[in-house]
């Protein structure tokens, strides 16, 4: 614990703000919302690296994840569309709702629950392919034919301003276009698929400053259509683009959600004393 | 390390099936292989391979007897190999490791070994039979044989050796070259010693390389199988008394077999001294450096 | 940098550079001794004459190798017919679909398989692959046993070459493939494969160079009758076997005219490491 800090008694915060007082009528609200986690626990090798995280997201907002560095966001994120279990020793457990259904039943079909959920890492990823096959060849493995995969990848293209750069060059390599444009392009490829969720970890942390604006207004439109979950280490960016925020934070060397606010709230006026310390950078 | 070891997604599509399919067949086909071959060994040869096999003299063209002269040639001949190709390569290493300071010789060295590397072993028995047989005068000989196997294993030895030198940790250059240390100093104190293990491990495996070899030692150290006096005497490899056992000799195969189990065992033995011998040294040094 | 010190670093740069300069230098001789052996040969007899003429009789001044050649052209090409997409297969197992103990185990045993002598995998099938081979059709020792035997031979290289290209296939590539929801299979066609093109492309062809250079595993189970196979069951001879069974007892032109053998394989060997060379050369421009 950050020892130039006043920390009241972890028990009284460790139950998430979100759920506290009145489950009953809440819960139903809840159900209703595309994604909705619930004590939400992920270990390594049998050690636990996030426990306690219940929130919601649903379509029409940016909920942001801020929080200091190995405070478990990322894993957070891995285990919305179970990626996370791709690390040997992982183990995860709680809930995670999508559309009402646990998604962490091993019945879960993977190929569908990654189609619905996207996801666009911090690393631009683009695959060694040219620029249209970046896009189509997923589409062909989820089963999409013919004249329609033309049609999703200028679809995909253009909601990420990206086909008027391209779309003389479709057919040349991924791997040419500059750090933004990859990073745009991973987050056609993964819209393209039509997703109801889309997780994106610290999506432009690598990119230049004139790239990360071009990626934060193409959020802001998207989520009219998606229910956008991003990680980011960025406050300015949360605030400038998040509707809501959850704030992590690390408990004995466990991650765990502090609390999820308005992001108004969080950046004004937090609840928590933790919080108001991080966002106004006291520590972390 | 595995990227993404053991997770397949639960597609179940028919060609996700196929491929899972084809691939741990192609798997079982290898440990198959691997296991038919050892079993067919030790079945044929096994039974023929005692202590007093090893250490007595053979009889009847080695239909009787043991293999004790053609185990003492082998020795004989990885002896002259690693003692020519050890210095020899070492330098080189250090050559092509320092390649920005000689950027022209270390390129066409560098080339010239790619190509050393891929020259098949019975050219190098035609070589090494014209220039150390003929042009030098060793006749068949252990030391001409031994020479040969050096050019063969040589681009082996190069290139662990400049990978062991480039795995030491750059900031340990770097901290070298702030102190002011010559090159000489940075190599003799510093490089060297930090890339032992895998130096070693280089020629253990190229020793394992020279074990292997039939063709480049056939027409340069010869087939004698008496027991040679010294390097100028001709040997039989044990490769080669395998091969000569199983072609040539009437009702040699099952002996041959048994002189394969032993030449497979020693194969195997310096394989996994190369393996083990630098894990360990790394450990070791590690422990002692804490 | 004192004074022993800068003396010590002048040593250590000619001694290194001499030493350097003998082991570039064997490539040469390894040319100047073949050609210089092959020369006498080839000025009574013009080099073309080893593809055109009829016989090898060297002493009658034929020195036909064609035979020879086609052995060793379809003794190579059924080998990495066999043993390329096994190969890859293997290490795909391995890279990215075995749990990783089963990995570690299926490495350790390519290992093993790999450092296998040539003439103890020449022995095994003499004595388990010839007689299967000869229930089958006679006389057993045929070209087939040899593509089988090289191709066993060649497998465990190419698979462990091939896993070590997987595995530098980046993590994040593959996880960003499964995170769209593509099983595995479709990652490895689509994502790894493409990848490790280059890799695999290059770890192949040295594979060739080893299966044309190989002697002893083939020697054992081909037969060796001059003639061009007109079946897989047939016994045929190749470039390698040639010279190490007839070497035994040549002289002058007959021994001239192996030499001339052993230079066609060197030449072959060194056009395929070029050919390595280009492509890898052309991979880095584009990367």
């Amino acid at each position: 614990m950050n020892g130039a800090v006043d920390v009241p008694p972890a028990a009284t915060h460790r139950a998430p703000i979100l759920l506290a007082p009145d489950p009953g009528p809440r819960l139903q609200a809840l159900e209703r919302q595309k994604l909705v986690v619930q004590d939400l626990r992920v270990c390594y090798r049998g050690l636990p690296a996030l426990q306690g995280v219940s929130f919601s997201a649903d379509v029409g907002q940016i909920t942001a994840i801020i929080g200091s560095s190995g405070c478990g966001k990322s894993s957070c994120l891995l285990a919305l569309n179970r990626l996370a279990e791709l690390v040997p020793g992982s183990g995860v457990a709680g809930r995670v709702l999508l559309d009402g259904v646990d998604v962490l039943q091993p019945s879960t079909n993977l190929t569908t629950l990654r189609r619905r959920i996207g996801m666009v890492f911090q690393k631009p990823t683009p695959f060694p392919l040219s620029i249209e096959r970046n896009i189509a060849f997923p589409l062909r493995e989820h089963g999409v034919r013919g004249p329609e995969i033309a049609a999703r990848v200028r679809r995909a293209l253009v909601a990420v301003g990206l086909w008027s750069e391209v779309k003389d060059r479709l057919r040349s390599s991924a791997l040419a276009l500059s750090g933004g444009q990859q990073q745009r392009l991973c987050i056609a490829r993964a819209i393209a698929l039509e997703p109801e969720v889309l997780l994106l970890d610290e999506p432009t942390s690598s990119l230049d400053p004139a790239a990360a604006q071009r990626v934060e207004a193409l959020l802001s439109e998207l989520k009219t259509s998606y229910a956008i979950v991003v990680v980011t280490h960025n406050l300015h960016q949360a605030r400038r683009i998040a509707d809501r925020t959850a704030f992590f934070t690390l408990e004995d060397g466990v991650g765990t959600l502090v609390e999820l606010d308005d992001t108004a709230r969080i950046f004004a006026g937090a609840r928590d004393p933790r919080t108001r310390d991080y966002v106004e950078g006291r520590f972390g | 390390m595995s990227p993404l070891p053991g997770l397949m997604a639960a597609g179940g599509r028919a060609r996700d099936r196929v491929g899972f399919a084809i691939v741990w067949a192609a798997g079982s086909v290898v440990v198959a292989a691997l296991t038919a071959l050892v079993v067919s060994m030790l079945r044929a040869g096994g039974s023929g391979v005692s202590f007093a096999y090893l250490v007595s003299l053979p009889e009847r063209a080695g239909i009787d007897g043991g293999i004790a002269s053609v185990v003492v040639s082998t020795l004989l001949l990885l002896l002259v190999a690693l003692a020519a190709a050890a210095p020899l390569g070492l330098l080189t290493a250090v050559l092509l490791f320092e390649a920005t300071r000689t950027p022209r010789t270390a390129k066409l060295v560098s080339r010239s070994l790619d190509v050393l590397a891929c020259v098949p072993s019975i050219v190098f028995g035609l070589f090494g039979m014209k220039l150390f047989c003929e042009v030098i005068g060793l006749g068949w000989s252990i030391l001409s044989g031994g020479l040969t196997l050096a050019c063969m294993i040589m681009p082996v030895v190069v290139r662990s050796t400049e990978q062991a030198l480039r795995d030491v940790p750059a900031d340990q250059r770097l901290a070298c070259a702030a102190l002011g240390t010559s090159r000489w100093g940075a190599l003799l104190h510093v490089l060297v010693p930090a890339a032992t293990p895998g130096i070693v491990a280089g020629i253990v495996l190229a020793t394992g390389r020279a074990l292997a070899e039939t063709a480049a030692v056939l027409y340069t150290a010869g087939a004698s199988l008496r027991m040679p006096a010294s390097l100028i005497d001709p040997g039989r490899a044990l490769a080669v008394h395998v091969y000569t056992l199983a072609i040539e000799i009437p009702g040699g195969a099952p002996r041959a077999t048994s002189a394969a189990l032993v030449l497979l065992v020693l194969v195997g033995l310096t394989n996994a001294l190369a393996y083990c011998g630098s894990a360990v040294f790394r450990r070791w040094r590690l422990g002692s450096a804490a | 940098m004192n004074a022993t010190g800068a003396r010590r670093d002048a040593w250590l740069t000619w001694t290194t550079r001499a030493g350097g300069v003998v082991a570039g230098a064997l490539t040469l001789l390894v040319f100047v001794f073949l050609v210089g052996e092959t020369l006498p040969l080839f000025l009574k007899i013009p080099p073309h004459h080893l593809f055109v003429d009829a016989r090898w009789s060297p002493r009658d001044g034929e020195i036909g190798l064609v035979p020879m050649m086609v052995g060793s052209a379809l003794v190579t090409l059924g080998a990495m017919v066999l043993s390329t997409p096994t190969g890859i297969a293997v290490a795909a197992l391995s890279a990215f679909f075995a749990p990783r103990g089963v990995a570690v185990v299926l490495r350790g045993v390519l290992g093993i398989l790999a450092g296998v002598p040539s003439v103890v995998y020449g022995l095994w099938g003499l004595t388990v692959l010839v007689p299967l081979i000869h229930a089958v059709r006679a006389p057993g020792v045929s070209l087939l046993a040899a593509i089988l035997v090289l191709a066993l031979m060649i497998l465990p290289t190419m698979a462990l070459l091939a896993d070590a290209t997987f595995r530098a296939v980046p993590v994040d590539e593959m996880r960003a493939a499964t995170a769209l929801g593509l099983s595995r299979c479709a990652a490895v066609l689509h994502v790894a494969l493409p990848r490790a093109r280059t890799g695999l492309v290059t770890a192949s062809i040295l594979q060739v160079g080893r299966a044309v250079g190989e002697t002893m595993a083939i020697i054992m189970v081909m037969g060796n009758t001059i003639q061009v196979p007109k079946g897989p069951f047939e016994p045929a001879r190749a470039l390698t076997s040639h010279i190490a069974l007839e070497m035994a007892y040549a002289l002058g032109d007959h021994r001239r005219g192996l030499f001339a053998a052993g230079l066609l394989l060197l030449v072959v060997v060194v056009g395929l490491v070029a050919l390595v060379d280009r492509i890898e050369s052309r991979h880095r421009l584009i990367a």
